[in-house]
């Protein structure tokens, strides 16, 4: 027959071995979380992004915070970390948006406030993203202003 | 319309003249009022006068007075003092001192002490708090006033003075029934002193910025508040100068009529008066000294805040050359001249420097650089204020900051050499922070219709005290003690009384002691004695399993609560209950085809109308209460019998929350997860049935099953529990009761495919798994159209294999296709490890049992393996026409019991004394690796949500009115546009991690939710 030991029975090594691991999860996040209330953050911690790195790793809530809350410039370049956008350190958002070929980035950005740039930044820009294969990209930036550009002429190496 | 306009002081006019006027002039009542004269300062009750030809003036109104308002004002500076323990205003040192130093009561002083806490923390002090506010009874003579002047709107501001008793005339309005609104009205309101407190019917801000600060530091809904501009400035947009140069600069005092700097003093809080000026006598010598050509020969102007002038009027810079300081004495900054002088000073200025005022935001709108740098001695009062920040060009102003003295002398010789590079940045500020409705168009009439427009909206109810506010009154009056008595320990003759009634009160209890010190002993030594085999006799195993249990759940409850509601589903059924009355709900869904779910949106439409707008709060709440719920059903299913049963407890709730069947009640919900609900009245009718006998339980396990039938399909499991349950031999909910179910279960059935023709999904309802991929309804129909039986039976089958082996999860043999394909995930081997070790723990627990059964040997356990096979048989069954990990839900949860009862035996095998023989060490290492493997599926729970958390957010960045899932008319739906905004804000506001910093390790290790 097999049943449960009764009730003073002290467990065993074996037993506290066999039982151990989920309770050592939860010991451990009960120590981790003893920090929390000091305003740590040790389950959850959110990296302070720049625009360009949230740009980056399409993170469209903290691109609409840092524009909408923080009234972030979306028309400046801001750093940008290493590896997120290869050797890329520093990018303006929809540079950003280009490099890491998200459409969808770039139609928020516009949405909260960035402008293509004109003239020779904006052939570079669209050149930029002819280069990274952004298709998708280029073609939200061709539309944008008042559609009146022609698509700039990039260098052929560049393609 | 009415108007009572109260402010808290008369200086206060200097903001709102415009707006008066302005109401006035379009054919308004408007009655002022302050809460007090403020003698000293230079705008006193005369200011008011000057308004008595065009409105009506009450002057300064009753105070709130006796026992209540003490407590009042120290429940209010507890919350204004709180808010300065949260992580954004770290670095606000001035302003926490100065909370603490003005209002904080002595006895609480020792909040103080705590460096910060959590935003989460914080806000749950406060909402106590604000409930304590609530509680304090309305000063009645304040709103017998209110009832006797009949004002359709009630306009406060600024409110947030610390500790202010403002708060009880918004209150008193309140409970007589006129509307509120409270006027934002400066920059610094809503960072620099203290809460809102309470929530009135509209608050009217500056800009988007504001709009962002009342919401997210002071819990005022979005949808009540309004963004109008900074009417105050508006005088200056069309202003002309008074005098031309040559004639200002010999007014002022200023050699010549060549350029000069302005610089413009600040409050005596930021930069206290003889401070200011040392720092402006350093900040000349170093302008002198550069020996630039651009500063070489200008003048400089010093203009002190008309608040902090004393130590300007010794006149200490009389001995410098080129500068004066104008006006030369204390001044009112309403009066027309002193508005007159203060725009020709700004308009003439080639540049304006400062420390922090207001006068710098002016600056910008007349359109001339301004520039700033840090000093040591404010650095409390700049960078560590909140709204200094709105003036950096990073956050959108157009501040020009240096670190050093000499940085700051180049930037302005720069500025002076090319005043027109800060236009841009200047218009782009003035555009955003001030006139956020266009530059062209005048605050103040946007401030008049945002009046208006509350006034024209329906009068509130009168609103009465909550019924909790008796019961919570006595907690207010004991918090307030301290407070007393500190303040009581303050005066000597009290300090003196109270000593002498103690030393009084000690010999008499000496004497008592010795007396009957004896008979006391023994009488306390028998009650010890009693409690301590009380105690002993105590279940403390069974105690910790609960607390463990809450504890773990709470756990998932502050992932929960760290991701914003969901948008898809979630939003639509909101938008669906709050254009749709309950009625209506109800009656909708007996007509739809193929689903009979009356009560599933009649579960959201309730809590979204008693949630006020608190949707993500009141929505989270439940989503964290059902899961601490159903992880207390799941344990009180256990026999606790020991520790070592006990011991089973972290595994068994580790298989409940982790099973990919379980997942997908905490990752989504809409925003009631109804799955959840249904996991809910499941454990729920088995803990009914396993108690005693008795009439309650009969009725409440027929209203359970009813209420579970009616939410969505898998309700009817309800049915299986208590019909299995009672066949297994538990008698808590009787025959009759179970009779009763059986025949509403046929009624239910008889009316679904008989009269109301709901019938059962078809094909073309849902996508579903179907061997090594997901097939769209026109695939389904394609390939089972005409024979769906064989598609049906399928589901069937693989809805059993899923919960007992986790593979194929959603109908797709996910694992075999990765393993044929070389593509297998760490993940997917983990899953169906983890499952299939738990039913074989299972197999095992059977075999071993089954030697009983032949005796008829029945336990517990033994009964919830048959009732959990036998739900397990239903929901497979039920689920018939598509595939859902989560549909599995109730299934899974039976076999997580049945795993952890299996588990719990298991342990208390190895308690025996056994060798360790070599079956012993493998069974111990087998068990072990189980409960490591279901540690891991747990720990992957969190990255899940993480993960999910980072999606929603997301989601709602490209949420647009009129697409689904907002596919809403908001122009015919003013409020709907309210509700997608206000959840908008909500999730823009939270914070969430970003899986692109995870190791994309976790990715493989950790499942998807299915």
């Amino acid at each position: 027959v097999v049943s449960a030991a009764p009730g003073r029975e002290r467990p065993s090594v074996l037993q506290w071995l066999a039982a151990a691991p989920p309770l050592v999860a939860f010991v451990g996040s009960v120590a981790i979380a003893a920090g929390w209330p000091a305003g740590a953050q040790p389950f959850w911690s959110v990296p302070e992004l720049t625009l360009s790195e949230a740009v980056a790793t399409r993170d469209a809530g903290e691109v609409t915070r840092l524009v909408e809350r923080e009234r972030v410039d979306p028309n400046r370049a801001w750093p940008v970390r290493g590896g997120l956008l290869d050797e890329v350190t520093s990018a303006t958002p929809l540079e950003a948006a280009v490099l890491a070929r998200r459409e969808e980035m770039a139609r928020l950005l516009l949405r909260l406030g960035a402008v293509v740039p004109e003239g020779a930044p904006r052939a570079a820009l669209i050149c930029l993203g002819v280069r990274a294969s952004a298709d998708d990209v280029v073609a939200v930036l061709l539309e944008s202003g008042d559609g009146s550009d022609p698509r700039p002429a990039c260098p052929p190496h560049e393609r | 319309m009415n108007v009572l306009f109260l402010m808290d002081s008369p200086e206060y006019l200097r903001f709102y003249d415009s707006a008066i006027e302005e109401l006035a002039s379009r054919g308004h009542s408007v009655a002022l009022a302050v809460n007090s004269g403020r003698a000293k300062k230079p705008v006193g009750l005369e200011g008011l006068q000057r308004y008595a030809d065009r409105v009506r003036v009450l002057g300064v109104v009753p105070q709130h007075e006796g026992r209540w308002a003490g407590v009042a004002t120290g429940v209010r500076a507890t919350m204004d003092f709180v808010r300065f323990l949260h992580p954004r205003f770290a670095a606000a040192h001035a302003l926490r001192a100065r909370i603490k130093r003005k209002v904080l009561p002595r006895a609480y002083h020792w909040i103080d002490a705590i460096p910060r806490l959590s935003p989460w923390l914080v806000r749950a002090w406060q909402r106590g708090l604000m409930a304590l506010e609530r509680a304090i009874p309305v000063c009645e003579p304040m709103a017998a006033l209110l009832r006797a002047e009949a004002p359709d709107v009630l306009i406060v501001s600024p409110l947030v003075a610390a500790a202010s008793d403002q708060v009880d005339w918004v209150k008193a309005a309140q409970a007589a029934g006129v509307r509120t609104a409270v006027a934002i009205a400066s920059w610094d309101n809503l960072t620099n002193k203290g809460l809102l407190r309470v929530e009135p019917d509209v608050v009217v801000v500056w800009n988007e910025a504001q709009r962002h600060e009342a919401h997210e530091y002071h819990y005022i809904p979005a949808s009540k508040i309004a963004v109008t501009g900074a009417q105050l400035f508006d005088r200056w947009f069309d202003r002309r100068v008074t005098r031309d140069r040559a004639a200002f600069c010999q007014r002022v005092g200023l050699p010549g009529d060549g350029p000069f700097v302005l610089f413009t003093g600040s409050s005596s809080f930021i930069s206290e008066s003889g401070a200011e000026v040392a720092f402006v006598r350093r900040w000349l010598e170093a302008v002198r000294a550069s020996g630039d050509p651009a500063l070489a020969g200008v003048n400089v102007l010093m203009r002190p805040h008309p608040y902090n002038f004393h130590r300007w009027a010794d006149e200490p810079l009389a001995d410098a050359r080129g500068v004066a300081v104008f006006p030369r004495a204390g001044y009112n900054p309403v009066d027309a001249e002193n508005r007159a002088d203060f725009f020709d000073s700004l308009f003439h200025a080639s540049a304006v420097v400062g420390i922090n005022t207001s006068a710098m935001v002016e600056a910008a709108i007349v359109g001339r650089p301004v520039l700033s740098m840090l000093a040591p001695e404010f650095a409390g009062t700049q960078e560590g204020t909140i709204h200094f920040h709105h003036l950096l060009p990073e956050h959108g102003g157009f501040l020009r900051i240096a670190a050093t003295l000499d940085e700051h002398v180049a930037q302005l010789a720069d500025r002076l050499r090319h005043p027109e590079s800060s236009r841009a940045e200047t218009a782009r500020f003035v555009a955003s922070f001030i006139r956020p409705h266009g530059v062209e168009r005048p605050a103040t009439p946007l401030f008049a219709d945002a009046i208006e427009r509350l006034a024209a909206s329906p009068a509130p109810a009168p609103r009465r005290a909550p019924v909790w506010a008796p019961l919570l009154r006595p907690v207010v009056l004991a918090l307030a003690a301290p407070v007393a008595i500190a303040n009581g320990l303050g005066r000597a003759e009290s300090r003196n009384r109270l000593r002498r009634r103690a030393d009084g009160a000690w010999r008499r209890a000496r004497k008592g002691v010795a007396r009957t010190g004896g008979l006391a002993r023994g009488r306390a030594m028998r009650a010890l004695h009693t409690t301590g085999k009380r105690w002993r006799r105590t279940p403390t195993w069974r105690a910790a399993a609960f607390a463990y249990a809450t504890v773990a759940a709470l756990g998932i409850g502050y992932f929960l609560a760290g991701s914003p509601l969901q948008v898809s589903e979630a939003l639509r059924n909101m938008l669906a209950v709050q254009r749709t009355d309950l009625g209506e709900l109800l009656a909708s869904q007996f007509t739809q085809g193929g689903f009979l779910r009356p009560l599933l949106l009649a579960q959201i439409d309730v809590p979204f109308e008693l949630a006020r707008g608190h949707y993500f709060a009141v929505f989270k709440a439940i989503h964290v209460a059902q899961v601490v719920l159903a992880a207390g059903l799941f344990v009180n299913l256990l026999p606790l019998r020991g520790l070592v049963d006990a011991l089973a407890i972290p595994f068994g709730l580790a298989l409940l929350f982790a099973s990919h069947t379980f997942s997908g009640t905490v990752v989504e919900a809409f925003p009631i997860n109804t799955f959840l609900t249904i996991v809910l009245c499941c454990l729920a009718a088995a803990n009914l049935a396993q108690g005693a006998p008795s009439r309650w339980r009969d009725a409440a396990a027929v209203a359970l099953f009813v209420f579970a039938a009616l939410t969505v399909e898998t309700g009817l499991l309800v049915w299986v529990c208590i019909a299995a349950a009672w066949l297994a031999g538990f008698r808590g909910v009787s025959g009759k009761a179970v009779a009763a179910a059986t025949a509403l279960l046929a009624v239910y059935m008889a009316l679904r495919f008989g009269p109301l023709h709901v019938g059962a999904p078809a094909l073309v309802e849902r996508s579903s798994g179907f061997g090594f991929r997901t097939l769209d309804p026109p695939e389904l129909i394609a390939r089972f159209g005409d024979n769906p039986l064989p598609f049906y039976a399928y589901n069937v089958v693989v809805q059993l294999l899923t919960v007992l082996f986790a593979e194929p999860k959603a109908g797709v043999w996910l694992l075999v296709r990765g393993l044929s394909t070389g593509e297998w995930l760490p993940r997917d081997v983990l899953a169906v490890a983890a499952t299939t070790g738990a039913t074989l723990l299972i197999a095992w627990y059977v075999a071993a049992r089954v030697p009983s059964w032949r005796r008829a040997e029945l336990v517990d356990g033994d009964r919830w393996l048959f009732v959990g096979a036998a739900v397990l048989a239903g929901n497979a069954v039920i689920s018939y026409p598509y595939t859902k990990s989560v549909i599995m839900s109730p299934a899974g949860a039976f076999h997580a019991l049945a795993a952890t009862l299996a588990f719990a035996a298991a342990l208390a095998r190895l308690g025996r004394p056994v060798r360790l023989r070599p079956i012993v060490a493998l069974g111990v290492l087998l068990l072990t690796a189980l409960s490591t493997v279901w540690t891991v599926r747990l720990i992957g729970l969190h990255y899940r949500l993480r993960e999910k958390a980072f999606i929603t957010r997301n989601d709602w960045m490209f949420v647009t009115a009129g697409q689904s899932p907002a596919d809403v008319d908001v122009e015919a739906y003013p409020a709907a546009g309210a509700l997608i905004r206000q959840l908008r804000d909500d999730a823009v506001t939270m914070r969430v991690p970003n899986p692109a910093f995870d190791s994309p390790r976790a990715s493989r290790v950790f499942e998807e939710a299915w």
